[in-house]
């Protein structure tokens, strides 16, 4: 598929619904997992199978990103959101800045392997990339003030 | 223009004395050129991309459009050299950082802090690289993710002398796209000063890198 580089409104509102079911399942999974990184991988689980389901909000939160501001504003205001959540939900939850590189970090990681290639990886392929850099990276934990 | 107050800061500022100066052809051009990439920055703070005319960016630097396209060959030409070499000169210090013999976090540290104190120190011109980059063109993306790059691979190389071995593949660059990310949404929202307050927990995340202990792939 042909995209430009800036997503039209029908585009971008498709893409906000997309974003606002991601939240809401966050929503029911993030509290009754056991731990903080067990609850992001469940939203990011969450996220990666709305995005293979919807091919343009994919490209959106992936790709055009990137290139076009609209979409940055969009997709930054939603990770924040998540911090939000997270630290709202979570006695455990690390400092929102690590969260917010975290989640960043992913993304970006993400954006790669599906930029690099003419399908987006499964979800198997997904799930290991999250559980790399949300289990694997030694992030120390750190007294949080609520 | 006799007696009329040049603004501090103005690109007009650097101009020369006009008439005979007797100054060699190269400085001229030379000062033309960084009046003209003052001008764009100035511009842009101002009007945006889209309004950065050129007509404009040669008004504010004092200089004709013959003169301007002389230099360069348009707008975007003068954003592209004026983006590189702001980048550039942040590399080439961050690079010297890493080429020194030294501590890997420390050296680690002493980055994050050069690239958080520049950008909070020059919040126009943060806001020209980090943020208008977007509205520029593909050209300008480009660029950006060559730097980008860039940043990644002395992150690569600075963890692999001090660690012996290289970070999982991808996590360097990763781990420049989420700081960029960090800077993006601060820059954007105006609150470039705030960064340098997130110099130590920005430093003990990227420690991960160092502490990276590789696991096999499932399956």
């Amino acid at each position: 598929m042909q995209h430009g580089v800036h997503a039209d409104p029908d585009m971008l509102a498709a893409y906000q619904r997309s974003l606002d079911r991601v939240f809401e399942s966050s929503r029911e999974v993030m509290a009754a997992a056991p731990t903080w990184q067990a609850s992001l991988y469940q939203s990011l689980r969450a996220c990666y199978t709305e995005m293979r389901t919807h091919p343009d909000a994919l490209w959106l939160h992936f790709i055009a990103t990137a290139q076009d501001s609209a979409v940055q504003r969009t997709r930054t205001r939603h990770r924040d959101r998540l911090v939000r959540l997270l630290h709202d939900t979570r006695h455990d939850a690390p400092p929102a800045l690590h969260a917010e590189l975290l989640l960043s970090m992913i993304h970006a990681t993400m954006r790669a392997q599906i930029a690099g290639h003419e399908t987006p990886p499964d979800l198997d392929a997904a799930e290991h990339t999250f559980a790399t850099l949300l289990f694997h990276f030694d992030v120390p934990p750190k007294a949080q003030a609520c | 223009m006799a007696g009329r107050r040049r603004r501090a800061g103005s690109p007009r500022e650097l101009q020369l004395p006009s008439g005979r100066h007797g100054l060699p052809r190269g400085v001229v051009v030379s000062n033309q050129r960084e009046r003209i990439m003052n001008a764009l920055v100035a511009t842009m703070a101002a009007y945006g991309y889209g309004g950065s005319s050129v007509e404009r960016i040669a008004a504010r630097a004092g200089v004709s459009r013959r003169t301007f396209y002389e230099q360069f060959a348009g707008r975007e030409d003068v954003y592209l050299q004026t983006y590189d070499k702001a980048v550039g000169c942040l590399l080439e210090r961050v690079g010297a950082v890493w080429g020194e013999p030294g501590d890997g976090p420390a050296q680690l540290r002493l980055c994050l802090q050069m690239v958080l104190d520049s950008i909070a120190g020059e919040p126009r011109f943060a806001r020209f690289c980090v943020v208008d980059v977007f509205s520029v063109g593909a050209q300008a993306l480009e660029h950006r993710e060559r730097h980008m790059r860039s940043f990644a691979a002395l992150l690569e190389n600075g963890t692999r002398k001090h660690n012996g071995a290289s970070p999982p593949p991808l996590a360097a660059d990763g781990l420049v796209a989420a700081i960029y990310d960090v800077l993006y949404k601060r820059v954007a929202q105006g609150r470039a000063e705030e960064l340098p307050d997130l110099l130590e927990d920005l430093h003990s995340f990227c420690l991960m890198l160092f502490r990276y202990a590789p696991v096999p792939e499932p399956r």
